[in-house]
């Protein structure tokens, strides 16, 4: 294996690692918001539990997402030098200005963590808002320093190649900047949603059909049913902006090869590059000129259109992209079925098919987070900064990544069979406490 | 087009500020770790539960300088973050991953109550990582201090061998790394311990002292002959007043350890630390790394430094509120300070 390769997958794995956690800082606070506040309106000790139960479990994963997000941070430096020593003095700041609200998050958490018995209740209460805060502006800037890859913008490369009239409010807002933010932040809130509603829906599925239980699926889903339709028009407002900005990558999303008018949108099918085909396809005819233009006549721009080296790989884009809109497109259901349900047939809300689906929601939505990334990040190959600078010209010059590739791999596999362990026990303990205080009751000794 | 020297000297202040928040934020956390696995005598278990009460609410916000550390570092002076990078690869990796694993561990330890093997494992993990990761940190320091990362003439560096961080002035300055984290956690654990337990790390606090002492009393003469442009600052030259107030400090934390006046000994202590690390940071000043790339030369635009320093102040004045609720609530002598976990 390559140097650049063992790079690649060591970046590609952690980022796919940290993703996970990441939006779990970003959309958990909202959460506790709703589960929090909703106990200071009602008075209903279920969604006091609630929020207990998660904040515990935020920890666990808030610490995961720090340390790995720390590598990340190294990483770009460590197996990207040439990328960082070019950009760092241009989108530099959004990475710092992600470490004050990285410091604000980890700041409240620790008071809401820690403080459920040392600050009053609105004290208490009041700790989450700049946690959400935090989370939503973090997002802000690392999403603001990741746009700026795919479409770099605020300074400019004099005739010996040297960086000139650096910008950093413009590189920090450059073209793709807000669909892209919008894009991760709604993807990070239907995400937690639907993973806070499958964990209680397996509760359900186990007999536990009490209230906690039923108020746990319901924040998650209402949550993510919510922002699930806005993700479909931010998703929308992405395929515009590709196709103004990156028209060789919408070819590779679409499987398009050839300049086509009034073109098709490929559903599924391999992207062949000998053949020029993308075989085995559904075609939903005009489709894709309408995503891209609006208009069902227009032409779109097929990876012919663009020297052959500068092709991401359009088979992982294609596949990537389409397990994207088709499963993401799929998640518009439970929200939609639950209404329904809930105006007409709320006894529905309890079946057990109901509830099977709901547990699937949750690794669903990851796989959809997983594949969104990786369309937009394969999609960007083989460039690391879009049109200027290349990945393999970006890696680093020390040698020996395979076995650190390795060993932080068995790192991620151990935090996330640790993880998941110590969070199972956690629901375990609760339970057994739970017990335990109903024997206490029910033999008086309270 | 060169940098402004002004934009240059605040950008290398902010660093070093950074730097130190880090060294004594975290750096005790570290320590913390380290007398987790020397814990010992009949108290082991009081003393563990002591220093994991301590770390417990702050330790996440601490580790958050060294990400200040490393923004900064590559906003400000890109060209020194990649030659870091690609000279330090293996131990930057290293501590890398001790951060993770001291991380990890700790927060899977303080969850994993019902599971007293693991828990043991995870213990491992965290105190072993709390003692790799300063001692690589303050080795690679060292490594720099001594030339080892060189330019390949090409506009790039070449990787320092694994054999040049086994030397004695790197490991000198590891092992004062180390010596200095246990010092302080010690230091300030006799703020929050009372009784036999307080005399414990009183005991420690005097210990890592003379480690400290020992190590401290070994980097000087050795720097003499393996560091000698950092030597000739730090015995002859500008850094000489803090290297003398460093040693003074230490004298002092010292003494007021043994005549237990902890509340005192706890800000001498933080002293002694920001005496040590601005003395070797005024004395590599001007380079980035030695002697080969100043931080002039690794620097920004212009126009980055002034948004980026404006976005620093401005990022300073929310957190510094927030900084002081987190440690008024939780180290402020609150009544029952420290007697809580997570959701006890």
């Amino acid at each position: 294996m390559t140097e650049l390769m063992a790079a690649r997958m060591q970046m590609g794995s952690s980022l796919a690692f940290h993703i996970i956690f990441a939006v779990f800082g970003i959309g958990m606070p909202l959460l506790l918001l709703i589960a929090e506040g909703l106990w200071m309106r009602t008075g209903n000790d279920a969604y006091r539990q609630l929020a207990r139960t998660w904040s515990k479990a935020f920890a666990v994963t808030f610490a995961i997402g720090a340390v790995s997000g720390t590598m990340l941070a190294f990483m770009l430096g460590l197996l990207w030098p040439r990328f960082m020593e070019f950009a760092g003095g241009i989108i530099g700041m959004p990475f710092s200005l992600e470490g004050f609200a990285f410091f604000i998050e980890a700041i409240f958490l620790a008071l809401y963590l820690y403080g459920w018995d040392r600050l009053s209740r609105r004290a208490h209460f009041a700790c989450v808002i700049p946690l959400a805060l935090s989370g939503f502006l973090g997002t802000f800037f690392i999403i603001s320093a990741n746009s700026w890859m795919q479409t770099p913008a605020g300074f400019t490369l004099n005739e010996a190649g040297r960086i000139t009239d650096v910008d950093p409010i413009a590189a920090m807002f450059n073209p793709s900047f807000f669909p892209h933010y919008f894009h991760m932040l709604f993807a990070a809130l239907v995400c937690v949603g639907f993973a806070v509603a499958a964990v209680y829906a397996a509760g359900m599925l186990k007999g536990r059909r009490d209230e906690y239980h039923r108020k746990g699926l319901a924040i998650g889903l209402v949550v993510a049913a919510v922002f699930m339709p806005i993700q479909i028009f931010t998703g929308q407002q992405m395929a515009v902006q590709v196709t103004q900005n990156q028209p060789l990558k919408l070819a590779a999303m679409e499987g398009l090869f050839k300049t086509t008018k009034s073109a098709p949108l490929t559903l599924f099918g391999i992207p062949n590059v000998d053949t020029m085909e993308t075989e085995g396809g559904i075609e939903i005819p005009y489709l894709l000129s309408i995503l891209a233009y609006n208009n069902p006549d227009a032409t779109v721009q097929g990876m012919e259109a663009f020297p052959r080296e500068n092709w991401p790989n359009p088979v992982i884009v294609h596949l990537a992209y389409d397990t994207m809109i088709t499963l993401g497109s799929a998640l518009m259901l439970p929200g939609l079925f639950a209404l329904f349900a809930w105006r007409r047939r709320p006894q529905w809300l309890q079946h057990r098919l109901f509830l099977l689906g709901m547990v699937a929601t949750g690794p669903a939505a990851f796989v959809v987070l997983e594949a969104g990334w990786i369309t937009t990040e394969s999609g960007r190959q083989p460039w690391a900064i879009y049109n200027i600078l290349k990945v393999e010209d970006s890696v680093t010059s020390a040698t020996g990544i395979l076995p650190w590739f390795i060993t932080f791999s068995v790192v991620y596999v151990l935090l996330s069979v640790f993880g998941v362990l110590i969070l199972l026990r956690m629901a375990e303990r609760r339970r057994q406490r739970l017990v335990a205080a109903e024997v206490a009751v029910v033999s008086g000794d309270d | 087009m060169t940098t402004e020297p002004t934009l240059v000297g605040l950008a290398v202040f902010s660093l070093l500020v950074g730097l130190s928040a880090y060294a004594v934020f975290a750096g005790a956390d570290f320590g913390g770790g380290v007398w987790d696995l020397f814990a010992s005598g009949p108290r082991r278990n009081q003393q563990r539960s002591a220093i994991a009460r301590a770390i417990g609410p702050v330790w996440e916000v601490n580790h958050v300088w060294i990400i200040f550390v490393v923004v900064v570092l590559f906003t400000a002076f890109p060209a020194a973050f990649a030659a870091l990078s690609i000279g330090l690869f293996g131990p930057l990796s290293l501590i890398l991953l001790g951060i993770v694993l001291r991380g990890a561990s700790f927060v899977f330890r303080a969850h994993a109550e019902d599971q007293p093997k693991l828990q043991r494992w995870f213990g491992i993990g965290f105190s072993v990582s709390s003692l790799i990761t300063p001692f690589a940190l303050g080795a690679s320091a060292g490594a720099i201090a001594e030339g080892a990362l060189k330019p390949d003439g090409l506009g790039g560096w070449y990787p320092v061998a694994w054999s040049d961080f086994f030397q004695p002035f790197p490991i000198v300055a590891g092992c004062l790394a180390v010596s200095i984290c246990s010092f302080l956690a010690a230091t300030f654990l006799t703020v929050e311990t009372k009784g036999a337990l307080r005399d414990d790390f009183r005991r420690r606090a005097l210990i890592a002292g003379g480690g400290v002492a020992l190590f401290g009393a070994l980097a000087l003469p050795l720097s003499t002959r393996f560091a000698i442009p950092l030597s000739h600052e730090l015995l002859e030259g500008r850094a000489l007043p803090l290297v003398v107030s460093g040693g003074v400090l230490a004298l002092v934390a010292f003494v007021v350890t043994l005549t237990r006046a902890y509340a005192v000994a706890r800000y001498v202590a933080v002293a002694f630390v920001l005496a040590v690390l601005w003395g070797w940071g005024v004395a590599q000043w001007p380079y980035a790394v030695t002697p080969y790339l100043t931080y002039q030369d690794a620097a920004s635009s212009n126009a980055m430094l002034r948004v980026f320093l404006v976005v620093l102040a401005a990022g300073a004045v929310i957190l510094l509120p927030a900084l002081y609720i987190l440690f008024h609530v939780f180290k402020g002598g609150h009544p029952d300070a420290g007697s809580h976990g997570p959701d006890a």
